[in-house]
């Protein structure tokens, strides 16, 4: 017996402006079940609908067609029940807000929030993501690392059943891009949830993941699923196992065959 | 060298404020000898010496007349940004309000409100209402434009965040929205303090006898040219404090904001 997986798509399709007549599909019937507690990477070009794919997971969006449930639930029905921690490429902080209180907005959203249960869960997701001796600074006082680890707290602060993070670490430099991978992980570690990410980076997806789906260029079909399986916990020493390179040359050759298969479509 | 460092910004401070006013004294200066070498008599042009005699002499009269024009101002300030602040809230959560409410908003603006003064004079009489609402008119559409901007220029990822939380229309609105407009309003507000005040002085023009415009007419008619510029300079002076008010306002309410920022570098 299998468990039902705790995020279910089946047939999801999207096309943007449906009012103008149909626009062009950016998703064409994408179906994918994530388990729960599963870290999975969904990786593909520009353009291939990864983002669409993800804002639906999480109910920003509306598809076109297509169904996805979060423990049998609809993503809408999901937010209600803050089941949901978004994480984005830009940390979209508030910035009249200090660190802290931007940590804590999720939990003042709906009264969310219990008071004192609520101030322990910020200042202990303060500690988690390293930014003790910054609680009361504002974003604009914060690297672009930190700015990034608030957003991470923030989506996790509530601990939301599903962590849904969209290129968290695109705009970063690359020397903090790869040691926030693992602080990432660990903070994914930490709060067991299930987490669906979207990136650009074939290191990062296998570094991270259990699993990594790649796309095919627009619109974005599964071209492949790909099993990661190292052990856990995870550190930067596992990029130079033989395991990783392996791993990284299959998601490679998946990803520049989808390309070829698009251009031959034409 | 922290300590130097803090004496060259102490001493640029100094010349921030001495270099004006030096400015000021000059252009002072200039005219009182300019006056006083031409033997211009003074129902023409005054000397600067004559203003601040007749200052001296009644300032209290200027004080109490003063006081009714800044406290009119104030009033239709505060209610022309009530009104319009509430107006941009709907419009900027309903296409069809604004569709429907801004071509009349347009009208307002674009009908010229010295046109309007004396129908509120009939209207509403010769106390200091029909000059609040004056005021308030002038201050009402260009903060309805830029409120209305406000609310609608949010980022993008942190409306999707407030909705992946399932924040409601109204806590959008209050967490996110209104202080992402604060910016648009305190530019708005700029322009708007003076005309606030020009509007309660052109209402005190049509009627009444209260207030800095009333006073300006009543010295008009007596060809009083001393009481005439002795008002005026009140009314600068009202106008240089309302504005260095709402720059500290902004100062203090919009740290976070790039504009500061970049002030601060």
């Amino acid at each position: 017996m299998k468990a039902p997986p705790h995020i279910a798509i089946r047939g999801l399709s999207h096309s943007y402006r449906p009012g103008e007549g149909r626009g062009p599909a950016v998703l064409d019937g994408v179906g994918l079940s994530v388990a729960a507690g599963e870290f999975v990477s969904i990786i593909g070009p520009s353009g291939c609908g990864k983002t669409t794919l993800l804002k639906s997971v999480g109910g920003v969006i509306t598809p076109s067609a297509g169904k996805i449930t979060i423990a049998g639930k609809p993503p809408r029905e999901a937010q209600r029940g803050k089941q949901i921690g978004f994480v984005f490429q830009d940390p979209c902080l508030l910035p009249w807000r200090t660190v802290r209180d931007n940590i804590a907005l999720p939990l003042h959203v709906n009264r969310a929030g219990r008071s004192e249960d609520a101030s322990a869960a910020v200042e202990r997701m303060i500690d988690a993501v390293g930014l003790s001796a910054f609680r009361s600074f504002y974003p604009h006082e914060l690297s672009g690392g930190m700015k990034q680890r608030v957003a991470l707290a923030r989506a996790v602060v509530f601990r939301p059943a599903v962590l849904l993070m969209d290129e968290p670490l695109g705009a970063l430099d690359e020397l903090t891009r790869a040691a926030m991978r693992y602080e990432v992980l660990r903070v994914w570690e930490a709060s067991p949830t299930t987490a669906l990410m979207v990136t650009h980076s074939i290191a990062e997806a296998v570094s991270m993941s259990d699993r990594v789906i790649v796309l095919s260029p627009s619109p974005g079909r599964i071209l492949d699923d790909i099993p990661v399986d190292l052990p856990r916990p995870r550190d930067d020493s596992l990029e130079h196992s033989a395991q990783f390179m392996a791993v990284v040359r299959r998601v490679k050759d998946s990803l520049s065959a989808g390309v070829a298969y698009a251009a031959a479509r034409g | 060298m922290p300590q130097r460092e803090d004496r060259g910004r102490g001493a640029r401070r100094l010349v921030d404020v001495a270099a004006p006013v030096a400015a000021v004294l000059a252009v002072l200066a200039v005219w009182e000898i300019w006056v006083r070498l031409s033997g211009t008599p003074v129902y023409v042009v005054p000397a600067p010496s004559d203003i601040a005699a007749r200052l001296m002499d009644r300032p209290g009269h200027f004080a109490r007349h003063g006081a009714v024009t800044l406290a009119e101002a104030a009033a239709g300030f505060a209610l022309g940004c009530a009104a319009s602040v509430a107006a941009a809230t709907v419009m900027a959560h309903s296409r069809a309000a604004e569709r429907t409410l801004y071509p009349l908003a347009l009208l307002v603006k674009v009908t010229p409100v010295i046109a309007v003064a004396p129908l509120f004079v009939i209207w509403f009489g010769f106390g200091s209402f029909p000059k609040v609402l004056i005021a308030a008119l002038i201050t009402f559409f260009p903060v309805l434009v830029s409120a209305i901007a406000g609310f609608r220029s949010v980022n993008s990822g942190a409306l999707d965040f407030m909705r992946s939380v399932s924040a409601s229309t109204v806590e959008i609105f209050l967490k996110l929205r209104l202080p992402s407009a604060l910016p648009y309003l305190f530019a708005a507000f700029r322009i708007t303090v003076p005309l606030a005040v020009i509007g309660a002085v052109v209402g005190e023009w049509f009627t009444g006898d209260r207030g800095l415009g009333s006073v300006i007419i009543v010295a008009h008619n007596n060809i009083d040219m001393p009481t005439l510029f002795a008002a005026i300079v009140v009314l600068a002076a009202i106008g240089v404090a309302l504005t260095a008010l709402t720059a500290y306002a902004e100062g203090r309410t919009l740290f976070w904001h790039e504009s500061r920022q970049a002030q601060r570098r």
